[in-house]
């Protein structure tokens, strides 16, 4: 477990000094707080007419959307850099596990993307100031869990598209593709409800976080993308491990 | 066949084979669908595999049974397990999952009474949800969605719902009857139940009602020269007709002269536009069976366009004497219809009062073509409480001077006329008997011709449920809403927060970038 710790505690400082991170993270919060103050003008407006308030949804809606496409750019790098400069072959030598490297890696970047979320908490934060008695903690307490819940298996998806290939690019665009199959599967439109309609159903991502997003914690959502995330993590490791015998 | 074609040959049907499947993956999430394309696209794949394999089968076989296949075949095996494990575990919370609700409205959990009644259900509920995939429905969907999903939750199992797109299948549109995109009809065997409106109170409502399915009774009076609830004419109460009975209410007609006594099964009677005037045994009938509690809707036109003449009305005169509602001898001319319609005579209903009967009808006018004025006078009936329903805009009046009608000279006179707003309608409820009463100046509006004017069959419909007591059925415990509100932000804190988001925090970020660039160009 200590070397989890260490591998994740490299990661997590190496993303302050990579100027990627710095770029996304720039972006990323530049849009939010430009979809921020939008909603609040159209909220504004539309309190004059009724009484109305706007909820946390307004921050957290575009921050999900945002969340889908940062992802695949913040972890790209994670073992396809290590690959590609061939300090992989080190690291394979060390007394680490597979598992614990991949871990690591994960935790690494799910730090990073906590410390990102917890910076847009200002406009929450914000958002109470203007609302009276203040916005609905429930809905934020739930969203942001929902969020971290999210964040935590598209970073796993991503080291896991990240061990497969040595191209950041290839893997920035496959893990990008898979999230988006992941965000639009559906069952077919003709479908009738049998065994295959509920499970396309059931792996739509978004949908199992609509329950988040209306303030409802659903052990079902919970346990999906635990899921997804251990999933994602363990066929990274496999991934690892096969390239040793390369 | 030569070496080097082979090759080619492999290349062409290898790569053949990934482009289409990962053109079967984009068409399947973009179409949904599993069409001729989907069938190619996934064909071509499993050719071009095979072609792969058959070129040089010597390959393939190194390749399933080496040292890399061995170990490959290990991982798959151990792979597959763990993904039998996540299958068996998210089944389980599926099936058995709890939830938290966090809201503090408790928005998103059921009242009690729901639950209580869901736990009732003598058999499996389905409830049948009706939208098209139109863009103008889909955020009621998701609503519908959502309100479904707690009913199944809590339902324990004899809850279940499906979504169907009438334009997709139109049988079953058809077969419950439904006539509006984003309805939903309650299924319990063969009864069915059509909701009114996609809320909570609604819906439990409508579970009530199908559990109860005995008749609920509407008598249309007969022998007055009113119009008929059958038959396709502009003149008769068909479309009303069968809006009720889509709503499991029976309609029937009543002569009451003929019978000579208020059916039992009678939950309400409606008096749809005589035009001979009652006679005053049928009025005393009615007025013992409203005393009973009985519940009438009572729909009388102007004079003129009847065939009372001089004779006495004793519906008009009773309601005024017993129940404190008068019917004015008067037309209604409207400033809003004639310059609307060109028609004034045609009286808009352009404010409602606060009541369960309007509490839908929020925007929509309604509109009464040549209608009496219908006033409420408190010190008269005063056992029944009274609201005047509906009412015109301030520059109406209610025109008694009939020739000026008929000379299209109308004007309004001071003193005679009745001054505008003009109430069109009156509700009455007596709260110790139960009794409830709707009278409207007049039967026009229900008609086929006017039915479908904007509020028109909202308001008869909601009348006659209000009257059959429909909207009693279930009483759920209101939950305590927090009220919040907007505070208007100044101009100078709109431009703190525009500078905040847009120019300080991403520029932090910069800066911080910036200067762990220029550190690490510094360290070398």
């Amino acid at each position: 477990m200590r070397n989890v710790w260490i591998i994740a505690r490299r990661e997590y400082k190496l993303f302050f000094i990579s100027p990627i991170a710095y770029v996304v993270a720039f972006f990323f919060m530049i849009l939010l707080g430009w979809f921020f103050y939008s909603a609040l003008r159209d909220a504004i407006i539309q309190s004059t007419y009724q009484a109305y308030a706007p909820t946390v949804q307004i921050i957290i809606s575009p921050l999900v959307t945002l969340l889908l496409f940062v992802m695949p750019a913040i972890t790209m790098r994670s073992i396809a850099e290590e690959m590609r400069m061939g300090t992989m072959e080190l690291l394979l030598t060390a007394p680490v596990k597979d598992w614990e490297l991949v871990v690591g890696k994960w935790l690494g970047a799910f730090l990073f993307m906590l410390t990102l979320l917890a910076v847009t908490m200002i406009f929450p934060l914000v958002l109470n100031f203007l609302v009276n008695p203040g916005i609905d903690q429930g809905i934020f307490l739930s969203g942001y869990l929902g969020l971290v819940l999210m964040v935590a298996s598209l970073v796993a998806i991503g080291v896991f598209i990240s061990s497969l290939f040595n191209s950041q690019v290839v893997v920035f665009l496959l893990s990008l593709a898979i999230v988006l199959v992941f965000w639009l599967v559906r069952p077919a439109s003709s479908s009738t409800g049998g065994l295959g309609t509920q499970i396309l159903t059931y792996m739509n991502f978004i949908d199992h976080y609509m329950n988040f997003y209306q303030g409802t914690i659903d052990l079902s959502d919970i346990v999906y993308y635990l899921s997804l995330t251990s999933l994602a993590l363990f066929l990274g490791t496999i991934s690892v491990e096969i390239r040793r015998w390369r | 066949m030569e070496t080097n074609t082979r090759r080619i040959f492999r290349w062409t049907a290898i790569i053949v084979s990934i482009v289409a499947l990962v053109v079967t993956f984009v068409l399947y999430t973009l179409q949904h669908q599993w069409n001729l394309y989907l069938q190619i696209s996934l064909g071509l794949f499993v050719i071009g595999l095979a072609v792969y394999v058959v070129l040089d089968p010597d390959e393939i076989r190194k390749l399933l049974t080496g040292r890399q296949a061995r170990y490959g075949s290990n991982a798959l095996i151990i792979t597959l397990a763990f993904l039998g494990i996540l299958v068996v575990v998210n089944y389980l919370a599926y099936k058995n999952t709890k939830r938290w609700d966090l809201t503090a409205d408790q928005s998103n959990t059921l009242a009690k009474e729901t639950v209580d009644v869901l736990k009732s259900l003598p058999g499996k509920v389905v409830a049948k949800a009706f939208f098209t995939s139109d863009s103008s429905v889909a955020s009621s969907k998701d609503s519908a969605k959502s309100l479904l999903d707690q009913y199944v939750y809590d339902g324990n199992g004899k809850f279940q719902y499906q979504f169907i797109d009438p334009n997709k299948d139109p049988v079953a549109a058809q077969q419950a009857g439904i006539n509006k995109d984003g309805s939903i009809v309650l299924f319990l065997g063969d009864a069915k139940q059509p909701v009114s409106s996609i809320t909570e109170s609604d819906l439990t409502g409508a579970m009530v009602r199908l559990m109860n399915p005995g008749a609920h009774v509407i008598y249309f009076l007969t022998g007055h020269g009113e119009y008929a609830i059958e038959g396709a004419t502009d003149q008769s109460y068909t479309q009303l007709a069968n809006a009720l009975e889509s709503k499991n209410y029976k309609v029937l007609a009543l002569n009451l002269l003929a019978t000579n006594q208020i059916p039992d099964d009678a939950s309400v009677i409606v008096i749809a536009g005589p035009k001979k005037p009652l006679a005053e045994a049928e009025v005393s009938l009615l007025d013992g069976y409203i005393k009973k509690g009985g519940s009438v809707v009572v729909m009388e036109d102007p004079a003129f366009e009847t065939q009372f003449g001089d004779s006495p009305d004793p519906l008009a005169a009773d309601l005024a004497t017993t129940y404190g509602i008068n019917l004015g001898n008067n037309v209604v001319v409207d400033a809003y219809g004639n310059q609307a319609f060109q028609n004034y005579l045609f009286a808009i209903g352009y404010k409602y009062a606060s009541h369960a009967i309007t509490q839908k009808l929020s925007t929509m006018v309604t509109g009464f073509q040549s209608a009496r004025s219908v006033t409420a006078d408190s010190t008269v009936g005063s056992d029944y409480s009274k609201t005047q329903l509906i009412l015109t805009v301030d520059q109406s009046w209610g025109e008694t001077d009939m020739s000026s009608i008929q000379n299209n000279t109308v004007k309004y006179d001071q003193g005679t006329d009745m001054a505008g707003p003009i109430s069109l309608a009156v509700v009455a409820q007596n709260s110790s008997t139960k009794a409830r009463l709707v009278v409207f100046g007049d039967s026009d509006f229900a008609t086929n011709a006017y039915y479908g004017f904007y509020g028109n069959s909202d308001i008869i419909v909601n009348s006659i449920d209000w009257a059959a007591k429909e909207e009693n059925l279930i009483n759920l415990t209101a939950k305590t809403t927090v009220n919040r509100s907007l505070v208007q932000p100044k101009a100078y804190t709109m431009g703190l927060i525009l500078l905040g988001s847009l120019v300080i925090l991403p520029g932090i970020i910069l800066v911080s970038g910036v200067g762990s660039w220029i550190a690490r160009r510094r360290q070398g």
